[in-house]
């Protein structure tokens, strides 16, 4: 292919490239901000996804099968701890105003100056190969491309240095628009989240033409890779395998959070925590999805050119070019160079800024006469050290690119920067967590941690490409065989990568932990850790801060002047104030507020480290010793418990205004009846004294009736006194029931005496109307512990409603039954029934009254619910069943406690 | 800050896919045969990868936002 055709389409793409960033930068000027968006978030996170993962993975996957997916695993993996996590992090992050993950580590740990170094100088060793492997990638897919011109091969390397000059333009026009590396760099972020789908596209287009193109499906790919057993072997696991699938798998899920690049876009450009729900399952997703064709590719390349004929790692664009599809090719190579780019755009921004924050802004800071010499015009200066830092970022990568990498295969060197930058996760995990985690713990193991992954890593690579002596891989150092780099301490049998993490991990997290316990914390640092294991706390509150420092207003004016632009320092500090109602008054000393509120805005600009120094040169502090710290925290800490518990109160008196409520409601209801009983009992009354009054009243009044008329009216007087004062003692007995004045007088007596007993006393009256009545009764006596004559009282009521509603030669059986636990009684009649609508309120006081207002009432109304009460009181049931026109069948339970206790 | 039951469900989802994707459950899969034309490994991997995203897409579709307006705070 024509090599200029290439270069332009490279460029082209660069182009658009330029013109989404634009595209983003309009849009957020207008407030309508297009990242603020989780599908952008989560297309932003894929950056993971480099060039390494474009043509690397099939490399891989030619030679150790499933292992080149443990690095997507990994990152899937800690997707699902993600929203704890990283959810913390982020939020620490915008609180503090952090801008770069040597800057996070650093301000934890009391904002140290020397532990941002060591950070920053672990990134730039352990990642700018990384970065020049980009390049690489870059520069091999185009000779690939190539090939088939004879060009001189310093073209390629001028293409890819006239390459990475547009970049740096591209990270210098997008990245360093403003001094505060806080602020969302909106249109680089577009321009990755863009470069996120391209390459996604163009690896999808490749593995479909592989898998539906040359062959005839996956199922067509895997039966012909089967027969061959070299293939096969690519199925399944090989047994040393498990051990570096682990370590992988752990580094990964490390790498994804803390290197620099994945820093930068998971938490410095996140523009809302909540994103990060859609991209717990949204990023993984994409992985798997970009992971569904490495396999094809690889095998469908291995079964195509045959073993060992063709770099695997090229099989993604030499096969559509072996086959002819130059276009196919074309896309494919943009979409290698996407995943390149904009690696490489993302990781030089946060190594850049890393750089000029905490190596060059300290030393500068350092000198006294550069100190005194800052003015207005510094915050241009800082801009220019960025766009430095950007520049040296990415020729350190271009020269490492074309003095060293082509030494070395695409595949490892991204595996070393992954190990490189797990060194961090003890410190920082445990840091998130962990408040007795010390500065001094933290700067130990990390520089321990690197020191055995230079060694175990790092000059194994430099002996076996002959940049170092070669006799250290095989004699050890100093020919001490324990000290061999692939071997240390003897240990044998793992593959390089796990080796070193095991080894760098193990002594890492034991040293940090052991001079963590060991170590004294000084109170800035102390107040750090405090801040970032309580984050949620701290920023829910408007604390500011631990030390109550003031300063000079105009001092601190020209303190952010100086970094940030008069105008913008101005804006700030009076938007603060006025948000805060602070006072502003030239002449006088500054609200500790505003002190703190300059540092993090400082901290955005420059760094928390170098804030920190800057705002003390100005500031008059109290000198606070660390038990006067621990006071402070241990106040807050109270504050918050004694807020909790009043929460806590408040709640409990809500819960017992309810209960008031509901017993007041119920005590209203309880009146309403009350009133209705006495209604319905003065009106009971009425009646039979209606007909007594009128039946004297006409015995008074007429002297001279007859004998048998007077006689027959006295009588029905009588009866009329009977009911009266039978409905008075029912009343009597009903109040005492419910009341609770009742109390039974419980004693052991046999049960089928008393129903006799009852039975006998109801016979006559049975007789009169010459109804059947039948007991029926076990031959046992049945002996129960009771109330007798309550009992006797129940079956006497029972029986007497059965005669009163059975016509005359009907049938009454009375039975008495033992079911072992309880003694069951039933009255059944063949009388006129109850209709069913009418079983739930039978038992009501006065129902029968209420519902027999045409016939005279045949009974008080209040017999079943006096029966109900005594047999509840037994803890006993009651119930009827019955049909209109099919008799009534009465029957109560009454447990027999003697039964059971036998 | 309270113990979010998401949270926690997605860290607990976390330690089993940490289970179910090393050894030695990932050794059970065993021999490079074929399963309805694919390696019986990946078959495997793959199968566990899609059904832990559905599960955690499950998992934080938007439900907690009830729980929040029942007070506290």
């Amino acid at each position: 292919m024509n090599n200029l055709l290439v270069i332009v389409c490279a460029l082209l793409y660069l182009a658009v490239l330029f013109g989404v960033a634009y595209y983003a930068e309009h849009r957020q000027k207008k407030g309508t901000s297009i990242i603020n968006n989780p599908y952008v978030y989560a297309l932003s996170l894929a950056v993971y996804c480099t060039a390494w993962t474009y043509y690397g993975s099939v490399g891989r996957a030619t030679q150790d099968g499933i292992m080149f997916l443990a690095i997507y695993i990994g990152p899937t993996i800690t997707s699902m701890f993600m929203m704890p996590v990283l959810g913390k992090i982020i939020r620490i992050t915008k609180y503090q105003r952090i801008n770069s993950i040597a800057d996070f580590v650093s301000a934890r740990y009391g904002k140290n100056v020397s532990i941002a170094f060591v950070v920053t100088l672990l990134c730039i060793v352990g990642v700018i190969p990384y970065v020049s492997l980009q390049l690489k990638a870059i520069s091999a897919s185009f000779n690939i491309l190539i090939q088939n011109q004879q060009v001189d091969a310093s073209f390629s390397s001028d293409s890819t240095f006239f390459i990475t000059l547009v970049l740096s333009l591209f990270i210098i026009l997008f990245g360093t628009r403003s001094a505060d590396a806080t602020e969302k760099h909106e249109g680089l972020v577009a321009a990755i989240a863009f470069e996120t789908l391209v390459k996604l596209l163009a690896f999808i287009c490749a593995g479909v033409f592989v898998t539906y193109g040359i062959f005839n499906g996956f199922g067509d790919i895997f039966a012909r890779a089967a027969k061959d057993e070299s293939l096969t072997k690519l199925f399944v696991f090989k047994e040393t395998d498990y051990v570096g699938w682990f370590f992988m798998i752990i580094s990964s899920m490390m790498a994804f959070l803390f290197l620099p690049r994945q820093f930068q876009v998971g938490v410095i450009e996140n523009v809302r925590e909540s994103h990060l729900k859609k991209a717990a399952w949204l990023f993984p997703l994409y992985l798997l999805i970009i992971n569904v064709f490495v396999l094809p590719i690889a095998l469908g390349g291995e079964l195509i050119f045959g073993k060992g004929t063709v770099d695997a790692d090229t099989f993604v664009l030499s096969l559509p070019l072996q086959q002819g599809y130059t276009g196919l090719s074309l896309l494919i190579f943009i979409g290698g160079f996407s995943a390149a780019t904009s690696m490489i755009i993302v990781e030089t921004i946060a190594i850049s800024t890393m750089v000029s924050n905490n190596m060059v802004m300290p030393v500068l800071l350092a000198i006294p006469k550069l100190k005194k010499g800052i003015d207005a015009s510094f915050s241009k200066y800082i801009i220019y050290i960025r766009r430095c830092s950007i520049l040296g970022v990415l020729m350190l990568a271009y020269l490492y690119e074309k003095n060293v990498a082509h030494y070395l295969s695409l595949v490892s060197i991204g595996l070393v920067s992954f190990a490189a930058v797990t060194q961090f996760a003890p410190a920082l995990l445990a840091g998130l967590y962990w408040k007795g985690a010390s500065k001094n713990g933290a700067l130990t193991g990390i520089i321990v941690g690197f020191a055995i992954w230079f060694y175990t890593l790092v000059i194994p690579s430099l002996a076996s490409t002959g940049i170092m002596d070669g006799r250290i891989l095989s004699e050890g150092l100093w020919g001490l065989s324990w000290l061999r780099p692939n071997a240390l301490f003897g240990l044998e049998g793992f593959d390089s990568i796990s080796h070193a993490l095991f080894w760098s991990l193990f002594f890492n997290i034991g040293s940090f932990t052991i001079v963590s316990i060991y170590s004294r914390q000084k109170p800035q640092e102390l107040y750090q850790a405090d801040v970032f294991v309580n984050i949620y706390r701290h920023a829910a509150s408007d604390n500011p801060g631990l030390w109550k420092r003031t300063a000079y207003i105009p001092d601190l004016n020209t303190l952010l002047e100086n970094f940030l632009g008069k105008e913008r320092a101005q804006n700030l500090i009076m938007g603060y104030a006025q948000r805060n109602k602070i006072p502003i008054d030239e002449s006088s000393m500054a609200d500790p507020r505003l002190v703190d509120f300059s540092e993090k805005i400082l901290a955005g600009v420059i760094g928390s480290a170098s804030a920190r120094i800057m705002v003390s040169s100005v500031t008059k502090e109290e000198v606070l010793s660390i038990d006067e710290v621990l006071k402070i925290l241990q106040e807050s800490q109270q504050m918050m418990e004694l807020n909790k518990e009043l929460r806590k109160k408040s709640l409990e008196l809500t819960k017992a205004t309810d209960e008031l409520k509901r017993a007041n409601n119920q005590l209203k209801d309880i009146d309403a009846l009350k009133d209705e009983f006495l209604y319905t009992v003065t009106h009971e009354l009425r009646t039979p004294l209606t007909s007594i009054r009128a039946l004297s009243e006409i015995v008074h009044d007429n002297v001279d009736l007859e004998v048998e008329q007077r006689s027959e009216f006295l009588g029905r007087i009588v009866r009329e006194t009977e009911r009266l004062s039978h409905l008075i003692t029912q009343v009597l007995y009903l109040e005492r029931y419910e009341s609770g004045r009742q109390k039974l007088n419980l004693s052991s007596f046999s049960m089928v005496e008393l129903a006799q007993d009852a039975f006998l006393s109801m016979e006559p009256l049975s007789k009169n109307k010459q109804i059947d009545l039948k007991i029926i009764h076990p031959d046992s006596s049945l002996l129960l512990h009771a109330d007798k004559d309550l009992l006797r009282q129940v079956m006497i009521n029972l029986l007497g409603n059965a005669i009163k509603f059975t016509p005359e030669k009907g049938h009454i059986e009375f039975i008495i039954e033992d079911n072992h636990e309880e003694v069951q009684v039933t009255v059944q009649d063949n009388g006129k029934g109850i209709p069913k609508e009418a079983h739930p309120f039978l038992f009501d006081k006065f129902f029968q009254a209420r519902n027999q207002t045409l016939k005279k009432p045949e009974g008080s109304g209040l017999g079943l619910a006096i029966s109900k009460k005594i047999i509840t009181m037994h803890s006993g049931k009651i119930w009827v069943e019955s049909e209109a026109g099919k008799g009534a069948r009465f029957v109560f339970l009454i447990p027999n406690f003697m039964a059971r206790n036998v | 800050m309270k113990p979010d039951k998401q949270v926690l469900k997605l860290f607990l989802l976390g330690i089993l896919a940490m289970f179910l994707f090393n050894f030695p459950l990932i050794s059970l899969p065993g021999k490079p045969v074929l399963l309805w034309g694919i390696p019986r490994l990946y078959v495997y991997v793959f199968g566990i990868w899609i059904l832990l995203l559905i599960v955690v897409f499950v998992i934080v579709r938007d439900k907690p936002r009830k729980r929040k307006g029942e007070g506290h705070e």
